[in-house]
């Protein structure tokens, strides 16, 4: 009898912790979150795609946070400051951060990857060819050296410089094998990656961010990729995923009548723009025929009828980046709206001969591509001009603006905070192949590059902007594209920034 | 050993050769092919912001710089110790990405051969065995239909009625013998409709020949005919091309895998030509290569199988 009874009462214990186990891992909450672009490579520092600054913060963290409206705040970086000419910038390193797999995250890591990065050839290099050391001062500050004066550096940290690695792990295997499965300080581990499918990442309960930002109650995070439009918002609607980007405009009503589907709308820092070849013997190096197409473009019209979304926009970098002046921005909006007879007035100043103008343009720039092309082309030729356009991969569309072949071309910039970069480059290194001469501008740029402090860096780069919007040169801006993501009515704790990345850090469900 | 074994072995053995010739010529044209497109992988990998030092840097230890014969060689070596190179945009061996979405790629092929062969063979053999009737009616729409259909349009179609409206069957994912069904039906719908309009040709074709007629006239069943005579050739043609689709499946499918997040190797060869990844590219081309190799001597040896009047030459 006592034998029954304890096998009974073994028998009965196994199925309450089952019962116990089956119901925790219910309660394991899983978020999917669809996007329309691959992650191509956790090697972050090599690749320029927003998916990845999107999914790597969630694993590495970030130096420094920013709230896309001016304000920096501390990520693993709790302190920081510049010596008088911006050559050395000091940190100081928060004391909770732990790795992934238990280690303390210290200064000799960051020393370790800085120093990795900058002795590889990779995407984001060019912004830190002035950086010579990074100084160990004790387990928590280290300095950056440069040898020249970047203003701009801490503002670089939110979007670039991620994927901080620890450096005994790293030691005892390659690069490829690092990455393959790798450590991080951030809010979420990695689980797997099936390149072309899910990213799967599981929360990290050691992590600092906790008791400073608060916390997430998600479980498991999984990145999916579905290229097609139609199928990411399908299966948003069935509750196979949970948040999704990129909706076009064709779908905005259905997507906004999904009974617990949220739709979030907002400015993104990514502009549609056209560079102009303003080489000698073109016709935009005229002034006035710039000024045609700045005035004979319905920016508006394009936004509202093709793109469901988006702002006519006039100044050079979005609202909120750095170089930003909402009063000169405003003013030059006022005096540029869509007047097509005094396009036509500018044009009648040029010596125009009617020859074709070449518009070239990197295919899928923009969602509606080859509409919104089409739109401007004939608005071009409303004015007077004479246009080929021509649609092409953008490898192909590289090389030919590399090689000055085109008159004007159409492409989008999606911009982080700091907008120096993009200026640099374009003014001062001619990249776009513009051949736009004006020492003013250049002169402007060069000191903003070379600032030893941020205020004046930044009254250098607005009083470049405000000349290249006077002068359409050598980039002229079309409009904003629209930010967009849905998701089910329980989520919230995660904000869509305006540079088109998600911060995932406190995600929940209800 | 027999003579029929010899003849086979010769059979392999030079097909083997052959195939060995046509990879060689098949490496040829993907390297070359993929140089030929405009572009700089190095300008993609660094950026609009690099410098020139940077990129002749770059392409220096990418071995860019090199005579293109040069590169040709160095990348026919690496081939020949089983080297394939890393891919410049996922920064990870081209192997161990075409490892990863071969086993998607497969699950995809063989779920719509399976339901070729459920579905198209049947279909086919009932329509040109009963000519004229509802199901050679039916047959000869479903061919038309399923020709004509783009597979994007297939596959949002099944996505709307079977995922969304009747919630069935998920919308995308992989995984899971669900997850499979869609994209599937969207991969092979063009080939069924092909293969059941090619048995119900063959099947009608074979029925009216003279051995069919003398068959039935020493009392063999309608059944026995059929399946035992009629089918075997018919079989012949449909499996030509169902052999030389099935390797273009394990190519993987751009359509299909974009439409159903499917992560094969269509999607993985589309994004390394978009970014000009030499490495990945040339791989994935080559293995594409060896399918449709391996694949076209396992049809040849089937047909020796099917049909023994068929001689396999040495």
């Amino acid at each position: 009898m006592k034998k029954i009874f304890s096998v009974i009462l073994v028998l009965v214990m196994v199925l309450s912790m089952t019962q116990i186990a089956q119901a925790q891992s219910a309660e394991k909450k899983t978020v999917i979150y669809a996007v329309g672009e691959d992650y191509v490579s956790v090697d972050e520092v090599g690749s320029n795609n927003v998916t990845t600054y999107t999914i790597n913060p969630m694993i590495f963290d970030k130096y420094v946070y920013s709230d896309f409206n001016g304000t920096l705040y501390g990520g693993m970086f709790t302190d920081w400051s510049a010596n008088e000419d911006s050559t050395q910038w000091t940190f100081d390193i928060r004391k909770d951060v732990y790795w992934h797999n238990g280690d303390l995250m210290t200064a000799e890591d960051v020393e370790f990857t800085w120093e990795l990065w900058n002795g590889e050839l990779l995407a984001q290099n060019s912004l830190w060819t002035n950086l010579t050391d990074v100084e160990v001062v004790n387990d928590y500050q280290v300095i950056f050296h440069f040898s020249a004066p970047m203003a701009s550096f801490v503002n670089q940290l939110p979007r670039y410089g991620g994927c901080l690695v620890n450096k005994s792990v790293y030691e005892t295997m390659t690069r490829e094998e690092y990455f393959a499965n790798p450590i991080g300080c951030g809010p979420f581990k990695f689980v797997s990656w099936t390149p072309g499918g899910d990213v799967v990442l599981e929360k990290n309960d050691n992590w600092y961010g906790k008791s400073v930002f608060g916390e997430t109650n998600v479980d498991t995070f999984i990145f999916r990729y579905i290229a097609e439009d139609t199928t990411r918002i399908s299966a948003l609607e069935t509750g196979e995923v949970d948040i999704i980007r990129d909706i076009p405009a064709e779908q905005l009503d259905h997507v906004r009548e999904l009974d617990g589907i949220t739709l979030e709308t907002g400015d993104a820092w990514t502009l549609a723009m056209s560079g102009f070849n303003c080489g000698p013997g073109k016709i935009f190096n005229d002034e006035n025929a710039r000024l045609a197409v700045w005035y004979g473009i319905d920016r508006q019209l394009i936004c509202d009828s093709i793109l469901g979304g988006g702002r006519a926009w006039y100044w050079p970098v979005p609202a909120g980046c750095d170089g930003y002046d909402a009063q000169m921005a405003a003013a030059i909006a006022e005096s540029s709206q869509y007047d097509l007879d005094k396009a036509k007035e500018y044009l009648a100043k040029t010596n125009y001969d009617g020859s074709t103008i070449k518009v070239i343009e990197p295919a899928g720039a923009f969602p509606r591509n080859d509409e919104v092309l089409q739109t401007i082309v004939s608005m071009m030729e409303e004015i007077g001009f004479k246009v080929e356009l021509q649609i092409m991969d953008r490898t192909a569309f590289n090389s030919v603006r590399k090689a000055g072949e085109y008159d004007m071309y159409v492409h989008s910039n999606s911009t982080a905070e700091d907008t120096l970069t993009w200026a640099y480059y374009h003014v001062v290194g001619n990249v776009g192949h513009y051949d736009y001469d004006n020492q003013e501008l250049i002169d402007l740029v060069n000191a903003a590059h070379d600032a030893d402090n941020r205020a004046d860096q930044m009254d250098y780069l607005t009083k470049a902007y405000n000349i290249m919007a006077q002068v359409v040169a050598p980039d002229c801006m079309w409009f904003t594209l629209e930010n967009r993501c849905a998701y089910k009515s329980n989520i919230s704790g995660f904000k869509l920034n305006s540079d088109q990345t998600f911060d995932f850090k406190t995600l929940h469900v209800d | 050993m027999k003579g029929t074994d010899i003849t086979m072995r010769k059979y392999v053995l030079k097909r083997l050769a052959y195939a060995v010739l046509v990879m060689f010529v098949a490496s040829l044209i993907a390297f070359f092919l993929i140089r030929l497109a405009p572009g700089d992988p190095a300008e993609l990998i660094l950026g609009d912001a690099a410098t020139e030092e940077q990129l002749n840097l770059l392409r220096e230890q990418m071995g860019l710089d090199k005579p293109v014969l040069v590169q040709y060689g160095m990348y026919l070596k690496g081939i020949l110790r089983g080297d394939f190179g890393s891919s410049t945009a996922y920064k990870q061996p081209c192997l161990t990405l075409i490892k990863a979405r071969l086993g998607y790629t497969l699950q995809l092929a063989l779920a719509s051969s399976i339901l070729i062969i459920i579905v198209s063979i049947p279909l086919g053999v009932i329509a040109g065995v009963k000519k004229g009737s509802f199901a050679d009616f039916f047959s000869v729409f479903f061919a038309l239909l399923g020709q004509s259909m783009a597979s994007i349009w297939v596959g949002i179609i099944l996505i709307l009625v079977f995922g969304v409206k009747l919630r069935w069957l998920p919308t995308q994912g992989y995984g899971s013998i669900k997850n499979l069904i869609l994209p599937s039906i969207t991969l092979g719908l063009g080939l069924m409709a092909s293969t059941t309009r090619l048995m119900r040709s063959g099947m009608y074709t074979t029925l009216q020949e003279d051995y069919i007629t003398a068959t039935y006239a020493r009392g063999t069943s309608n059944m026995a005919v059929y399946t035992k005579y009629a089918l075997k050739n018919a079989l012949l043609p449909v499996l030509t091309v169902f052999g030389t689709q099935f390797a273009a499946m394990l190519g993987g499918s751009v359509v299909t895998e974009s439409v159903f997040g499917w992560p094969g190797l269509g999607s993985l060869l589309l994004k390394a030509i978009q970014v000009r990844d030499y490495q990945l590219t040339q791989s994935i081309l080559l293995f594409t290569c060896l399918m449709l190799v391996v694949v076209n001597l396992v049809v040849d040896l089937l047909y020796s199988v099917i049909d023994p009047r068929v001689h396999l030459e040495g």
